[in-house]
């Protein structure tokens, strides 16, 4: 199977591409899909279409979605796990560049559009704002009810308590909720939603936010969005509330106490530190940390 | 006689931008934003062509009123249809069975007629937009639901009784529903099924 990096390289500024790489059919049909998305928050909407021309585990879902959305005027950052420079989101940023002839930026502050997988930057998000989620499996109770009609029953009558009862199963079995990624949301308080991959500390980001958020899954065709301001509440028990991921320590880089850290490893002797896992959001606290430094000597 | 009108100077940017803003609209309901990127097909006004040019095509069926005649007394319907054929693909169709439909602000609307979706499909509802006479007119209203912060107030033209009754007490239960796009010349206002509308009592 060719690379995402092969098409990348492989595809020349100079040849006549559609801008964003996409048909207009095909575009339209994925625009149609968001509108009935941002209209049915939470609500996974298929749509036909012909296949990508690119292989499926490199977000495509994510990048049907920018494709559809992005034109000239925006400015496009990407990350992979919180970080702008892992080999899948420079190769991404490049595509659009290519393609859509857009400025990129690693700078959560100057985008317009962020594709990502499996973050929410640290930085809160503005309304001006669209966040673009890479979904592989946007079905949450694909693990408890494998057929797709039961599926569509389930969140067509809002009957979740097979959802609760996997939770609780956790509570019984470790004492506590132990589904730390794709925890499940409760959207607008109607549609149960798989939030991608993202860890549950990022959940609390998505209630209320101020920007627009769109998820798309390639293989399966699948477009979910959660309009601004909008109700998101990841399930729990009245005995078991939600709680976030916490650390006993700060940032070894950037010394912040309010970021999500991974545990990376330092030498051979297997010493570990914890940074943040969201590298602009690191780096800019850094460069704060040394403006106050040089301000008060 | 019959002159086919240009579409999209840029058709591929143009309808891009379109899609944004009524993303944007129907994402933030009762917030206004302007489709500036072509005059319209009257008696369809600008944002009502531009939205139908960004977003329809041969998939698509589409009603468009004869009422709307009655706001451009010179352009027919048929100008208007045969203009959208000729750029997007549409095929004419019933209201009851139209994807998109578009209305005049004036007239009665049998609201329960349109297609509202499924309960497993429920996108499969009409979008449907009504040109409005303009969003400084009309009784008050009060938005709250997804998409605005805290609530917002809006007017949203001289509408009949049934799309009043409909924003206020709809005939579909949500996930059931129909999206509405509110079009004035070049401006946009969407209310979404999602939105609860409350009619605010003149003082
Ligand atoms: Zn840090």
């Amino acid at each position: 199977m060719q690379s995402f990096n092969q098409i990348v390289s492989a595809t020349e500024p100079e040849q006549d591409y559609n801008f964003g790489y996409l048909d207009e059919q095909t575009k339209r049909m994925i625009r149609r899909a968001i509108l009935k998305g941002v209209a049915l928050p939470g609500y996974q909407v298929a749509f036909g279409g012909r296949e990508m021309p690119m292989p499926y585990g490199w977000g495509t879902g994510g990048i049907m979605l920018s494709a559809s959305i992005l034109g000239q005027d925006d400015v496009f950052k990407v990350i992979d796990q919180g970080a702008d420079d892992t080999t899948n989101a420079v190769s991404i940023r490049q595509f659009f560049a290519k393609v859509c002839h857009l400025e990129t930026t690693t700078e959560t502050a100057k985008a317009s559009v962020i594709q990502t997988r499996h973050r929410i930057p640290e930085q809160p998000l503005r309304n001006d704002q669209i966040l673009v989620f890479q979904v592989p499996i946007p079905e949450p109770l694909r693990f408890i009810e494998p057929r797709e009609t039961e599926t569509k029953k389930m969140h067509s009558l809002g009957e979740y308590g097979s959802m609760q009862v996997k939770l609780y199963e956790d509570i019984v079995k470790y004492g506590y909720i132990a589904t730390s990624y794709a925890y499940p949301v409760m959207v607008h308080g109607r549609y149960l939603m798989d939030p991608s991959p993202i860890p549950k500390f990022d959940n609390p980001k998505m209630h209320q936010s101020n920007a627009l958020m769109l998820f798309g899954a390639g293989r399966e065709k699948r477009i979910y969005c959660i309009p601004p301001y909008t109700d998101v509440a990841s399930l729990d028990f009245e005995d078991h509330p939600f709680s976030i991921q916490q650390w006993q320590a700060p940032c070894s880089l950037c010394g912040s106490e309010t970021s999500f850290l991974d545990e990376v490893l330092i030498d051979d002797q297997g010493q570990r530190m914890f940074v943040c896992s969201d590298t602009d959001y690191c780096q800019g606290q850094l460069a704060k940390n040394a403006a106050e430094e040089a301000l008060h000597g | 006689m019959s002159i086919i009108a240009p579409g999209f100077s840029q058709p591929v940017e143009h309808s891009q931008s379109c899609f944004r803003q009524v993303l944007k609209a129907l994402s933030e309901p009762g917030h206004i934003v302007t489709l500036d990127k072509h005059l319209g097909f009257a008696p369809l006004c600008a944002s009502a062509t531009q939205i139908l040019m960004s977003l329809c095509d041969q998939h698509t069926p589409l009603y468009l009123s004869p009422r709307l005649e009655e706001i451009d007394g010179d352009a027919t319907i048929n100008q208007a249809q045969r203009n959208l054929t000729f750029h997007c693909n549409t095929k004419p169709s019933a209201l009851v069975n139209a994807d998109f439909a578009v209305v005049s602000h004036s007239e009665g609307v049998n609201m329960a007629k349109l297609k509202c979706g499924t309960d497993t499909s429920p996108e499969s509802g009409t979008t449907l937009l009504v040109q409005s006479n303009g969003f400084d007119r009309g009784p008050e209203f009060k938005l709250t639901g997804p998409g605005i912060e805290h609530s917002r107030t809006v007017q949203l033209g001289n509408l009949s009784q049934s799309l009043v009754e409909y924003l206020i007490n709809p005939c579909h239960t949500y996930p059931l529903g129909i999206d509405i796009l509110l079009c004035h010349q070049q401006q946009l206002l969407a209310i979404s099924r999602t939105t609860k509308v409350e009619l605010i009592p003149c003082m």
